[in-house]
């Protein structure tokens, strides 16, 4: 009885440390969520979490964007971006993910010892690199240099990932199939890919994260309003040179979590599941 | 099944050629003669959404005037619009039309501007680019080795801001617009006397990386500038001074204690102890009254820093200056459009003293309209008269700002004394201009 009741306590304080941690990650969440609804002359001046009266004009004002583009527009090309980018990568990475995993060729090892180079490589070091590549192309203002390097497996990280997701997979499944006459491109389509389902999930996840927050590459390769996307867009409400619109700025930073916080929530079993089956758990 | 590897495939494919062009139909591709012979150059700047909108309707005028298209490429953010710039410059894409700050270190060329920009001097000559009603305060700052490089916008001034509302209701006095360093003192703790515990007479600006500027000032009303371009009259004790200046007040209560300053970076309003209520007066530059004035309920106003008047050692920080690109192919009409910012009087009625306080005489009667307008004006209608020219900047000042707010927040916090801070100054400055 007694071990029971002690048990019972180390839970409750177990669960309360975890309950106090989560309040203080989720804090500054809540207060962008309530900050979004205060007054402009509130948001620094009273900075609790509860304002003092409410207003909804910054979703208002906030949804007209930047007076000459409406926020709607921001929203619509990071929908574009961020769709291609994933359907790319969850067809594109997987197949190279599976040619990894799973079939023999003429220097296999040394490709994928460069795939795991281009993962080593700071993002910042290729910046100029890419930049004039793209612009060769005639590519810069335009929604190319985001989602055409998708369509070539470009993501190591991702191809890693399917891969050692692959490579846990029974090699009896693929070779059954084989006996059965199934082709290689078969065997993808019809056995790796639906045993796959966890990592493939994981992988349209970030990708959509990663692209959706992606400010910097958007920056610089967008120069039209018109084709900005929601990080830019949110950045164009704030100028410590001129004037800041911090109120429209928060309402659409919360309208900006909507897509990822579904997305996330909606996958949530496959992608705890695809972390737990791929070993980057730790 | 390779139907379905195809479909995705053909789908992606055409999704990236019908996005290549984007939602909406882009302005036209400048940086050359557009369809049907008309000039179209491309202007790349920062801003937040009032610009950006106001910069339209003034850009759809000039097309209306002239029939150059211009096509806006605003940069979220400003350090964004450098990073971006260079970028765009090292791949042979950058606009024809930049635009810098106060002056050309965000360029990173030293003073080799020439490897960058156009030397407008012939445009200047041909009529293009009209500078006639430019102050000469401003040409010399777009001046490098004799030749003009950049126009400013504006210039814009260091100033107290304090708030008037707060001390009105504590019943604390207001400052005066100019005040000897002991009339300085004497105010801050006659505001000290009135406020209501946990709020304190100013902030701590000693160590703010983007109002180390207060350091410049105080070493130029000292006799003992920076930098004049090739020496630093800085010594360990000057320095020590400034550092003794700011202990002192924050022993005497005027500033809050290192642990509660230390939470407010002080570099705009969103980390500003004054709209938080917990100072009732802070260092900015003019332009940013506006955004304090409209984060706080609270009436706010601005007076000079201490001995301004007898020193005449405050100076005007030039804003938003106008570049070409070297490599543009219509520098003729990137100068017009210049001209057209930088002078006409419809363009800053549709602007507005968004920049601050514009160079352009005539230009600053048609912007002091708006209350926060006018009362930028009087301050510097004042502070202008007490003003002289700006320093040059010391090597490395970037690293200078970082390295500053080491100093001075070890000294805040009791781990170095303030003749060490002094010794570190002088040591600092020793590094940076060695380079």
């Amino acid at each position: 009885m007694k071990g029971r009741a002690a048990g019972l306590g180390k839970s409750a304080i177990s669960n309360l440390i975890i309950v106090v941690l989560g309040i203080g990650m989720l804090y500054p969440v809540l207060w962008l969520v309530m900050a979004s609804f205060k007054e402009g002359t509130q948001i620094f001046s009273d900075p609790g979490l509860w304002p003092k009266t409410w207003t909804l004009k910054n979703y208002g004002k906030g949804w007209e964007g930047i007076g000459i583009v409406p926020f709607s527009t921001f929203f619509a090309n990071s929908f574009m971006i961020c769709v291609s980018c994933v359907v790319a990568n969850a067809a594109f990475c997987s197949l190279t993910a599976y040619a990894f995993a799973r079939l023999r060729f003429r220097g296999k090892g040394f490709w994928f010892a460069v795939m795991l180079l281009t993962m080593m490589l700071p993002g910042h070091v290729t910046t100029i690199p890419r930049y004039i590549i793209f612009r060769s192309f005639g590519w810069i203002d335009t929604f190319l240099p985001f989602i055409v390097p998708k369509l070539f497996a470009t993501d190591a990280f991702f191809v890693f990932l399917l891969v050692q997701f692959i490579r846990s997979l029974p090699k009896d499944i693929d070779e059954s199939a084989r006996i059965d006459g199934c082709s290689k491109f078969g065997i993808y389509m019809r056995i790796i890919m639906p045993l796959s389902v966890p990592a493939v999930i994981t992988t349209v996840l970030f990708t959509f994260l990663w692209t959706w927050d992606d400010f910097f590459n958007q920056m610089l390769y967008l120069n039209s309003p018109q084709k900005y996307t929601v990080p830019m867009g949110l950045r164009l409400f704030l100028d410590s040179s001129g004037a800041s619109s911090w109120g429209p700025m928060f309402a659409m930073s919360v309208l900006s979590l909507v897509p990822s916080f579904i997305l996330f929530f909606s996958l949530q079993k496959y992608f705890i599941q695809g972390i737990a089956t791929t070993g980057i758990k730790g | 099944m390779k139907r379905v590897i195809g479909t995705v495939i053909a789908l992606v494919a055409m999704g990236a050629a019908a996005f290549a062009g984007g939602t909406t139909e882009a302005p036209a591709k400048a940086g050359a003669t557009a369809a049907g012979g008309t000039t179209a150059i491309r202007w790349s700047f920062w801003g937040s959404e009032a610009r950006i909108k106001n910069t339209q309707l003034a850009i759809d005028k000039f097309t209306e005037k002239t029939g150059i298209i211009v096509a806006a490429e605003p940069a979220p953010g400003t350090g964004e619009h450098f990073a971006k710039f260079a970028t765009q410059f090292a791949g042979g894409n950058a606009a024809d039309i930049v635009q810098l700050g106060g002056d050309f270190s965000n360029l990173g060329v030293g003073s080799n501007v020439g490897s960058v920009l156009l030397p407008l001097d012939a445009l200047v000559k041909s009529g293009a680019l009209d500078v006639s009603k430019i102050d000469a305060s401003a040409i010399a700052a777009g001046t490098v080795d004799g030749k003009l490089y950049a126009l400013p916008l504006a210039a814009n001034m260091p100033g107290i801001l304090y708030n008037k509302s707060l001390l009105e209701r504590s019943g604390a006095p207001l400052p005066k617009v100019s005040m000897s360093w002991e009339e300085f003192a004497s105010w801050l703790a006659a505001v000290k006397a009135k406020l209501p515990a946990g709020v304190f007479p100013i902030a701590d600006n000693s160590s703010n990386t983007d109002q180390s500027y207060y350091f410049g000032y105080w070493m130029r009303q000292n006799g003992t500038p920076m930098w004049d371009g090739t020496k630093s009259s800085v010594k360990a004790a000057d320095a020590q001074k400034y550092f003794d200046l700011w202990a002192g007040w924050r022993t005497a209560g005027f500033i809050p204690d290192a642990q509660t300053a230390g939470g407010y970076a002080e570099t705009n309003e969103s980390t500003s102890s004054l709209i938080a209520g917990k100072v009732a007066a802070c260092v900015i530059w003019s332009n940013q009254l506006l955004n304090y004035q409209n984060a706080t309920k609270d009436a706010l106003d601005l007076v000079e820093l201490p001995n301004a008047a007898a020193s005449r050692m405050l100076w005007g920080q030039m804003s938003q200056m106008m570049a070409v690109n070297k490599n543009s192919k219509n520098a003729e009409a990137a100068a017009k459009f210049i001209s057209y910012r930088v002078n006409d009087p419809g363009v800053w009625k549709i602007m507005g003293a968004d920049p601050g306080n514009p160079v352009n005489s005539e230009a600053r009667a048609v912007v002091a309209t708006t209350e926060i307008a006018k009362r930028v004006a009087a301050y510097i209608d004042v502070a202008g008269k007490h003003a002289s020219a700006r320093d040059p900047n010391m090597p490395g000042d970037s690293q200078w700002n970082n390295r500053l707010f080491v100093i001075a927040q070890k000294v805040a916090f009791g781990q170095s004394t303030t003749a060490q801070a002094g010794q570190q100054v002088v040591d600092l400055i020793a590094e940076l201009t060695r380079k």
